[in-house]
């Protein structure tokens, strides 16, 4: 079954197709409100409100940008959202990074190496949450979910060029504040 | 090149957005700098692990969840936090109030019935005590023969 095909039927109400969508694009949900910095708790349940939100406004959808994009915007919005509303960024617990990093878990890493990756990453996001709020996005879609400048130019409704200015002065201030961390 | 490049372009290097010629420049300076290696070697790490984000998925109940919160009407949660806000907290001062006010009337009660209870207490003790008096100076009371005998 082809994207189009799958949303047709998600329209008409199908939650079979419904399913099929929620477990093709989940992963890439929960990983880009994660990005943020919120927990995984709020992360799942805003998740869930990402496709509750898709699933009744689906009929809104009218493939002119991919399924992808679409949903990153609905993701964006709420992640911000659920910041502003909070104010506090809530970071991962130890916890959750066992629960959350499944494959990573399986190799024979020692608890003080997951310990270090785990303080390696919250250091990670913790600069990039002192970005501006649209570099961070840029930034985040870029080097973290891998997006490319157009995709990322069409979910923040920018231009392309503006994507570039974005991502370059996020290295520039990120790499400016990793240097004097490590001073 | 010199160190200030480097540092300038670490990131850029890192995420390999470099053209060949200063990439190969960079690599080579890495070599020759301990310092730059020491700065490089701090940051390549915890650039690298948000890799290990890309590997993060829900678990596998993720639907089952979701699912059931799609199965609730939509306006359920609204209602629902209208009502934890305004009428739930209304509901206890309401219930508050009318527990303080039958409180004070059921002490009310009880503090007449105590009352109507000592008045009635009260009037019997001073029966019995007139009747005690009254008995007291009957069996006082001289005799009529004897009085009688007494005048003659």
């Amino acid at each position: 079954m082809n994207e189009n095909d799958l949303i047709e039927k998600i329209k008409s109400k199908d939650e079979r197709a419904f399913k099929t969508f929620v477990e093709a694009y989940n992963g890439m949900v929960f990983r880009s409100v994660m990005s943020f910095g919120i927990s995984k708790v709020d992360a799942e349940d805003l998740s869930q409100e990402v496709f509750i939100d898709a699933y009744r406004n689906i009929y809104k959808f009218r493939n002119e940008s991919e399924i992808s994009t679409w949903l990153y915007r609905i993701a964006i919005n709420k992640s911000l959202n659920f910041i502003k509303k909070r104010k506090k960024i809530f970071w991962r617990s130890n916890d959750d990074t066992t629960l959350l990093a499944k494959d990573f878990n399986q190799t024979e890493d020692s608890s003080e190496t997951k310990y270090v990756n785990e303080e390696q990453r919250k250091t990670l996001y913790r600069t990039i949450q002192k970005l501006s709020k649209n570099q961070r996005i840029a930034f985040t879609l870029n080097k973290i979910e891998n997006l490319s400048y157009k995709e990322i130019a069409e979910i923040m409704d920018i231009s392309v060029s503006s994507v570039e200015s974005l991502i370059h002065r996020a290295k520039k201030n990120l790499q400016t504040r990793l240097l004097n961390y490590f001073k | 090149m010199d160190c200030k490049f480097f540092c300038k372009n670490i990131l850029n290097f890192y995420y390999q957005d470099l053209e060949n010629k200063e990439a190969a420049l960079m690599q080579e300076h890495l070599l020759h700098c301990p310092d730059c290696l020491k700065a490089y070697n701090n940051i390549a790490p915890l650039l690298n692990s948000a890799e290990i984000s890309k590997e993060i998925v829900p678990d596998h109940f993720f639907y089952t969840r979701l699912a059931a919160k799609l199965d609730r009407p939509k306006n359920e949660r609204m209602s629902y936090s209208l009502y934890t806000r305004l009428a739930q907290p209304l509901f206890v001062v309401c219930l508050t109030i009318i527990g303080v006010f039958v409180g004070i009337k059921i002490s009310d009660g009880i503090r007449d019935n105590a009352t109507s209870l000592n008045t009635s207490s009260t009037e019997n003790q001073l029966i019995s005590q007139l009747a005690g008096e009254y008995y007291m100076s009957t069996t006082k009371e001289e005799n009529v023969e004897t009085y009688y005998l007494s005048e003659k």
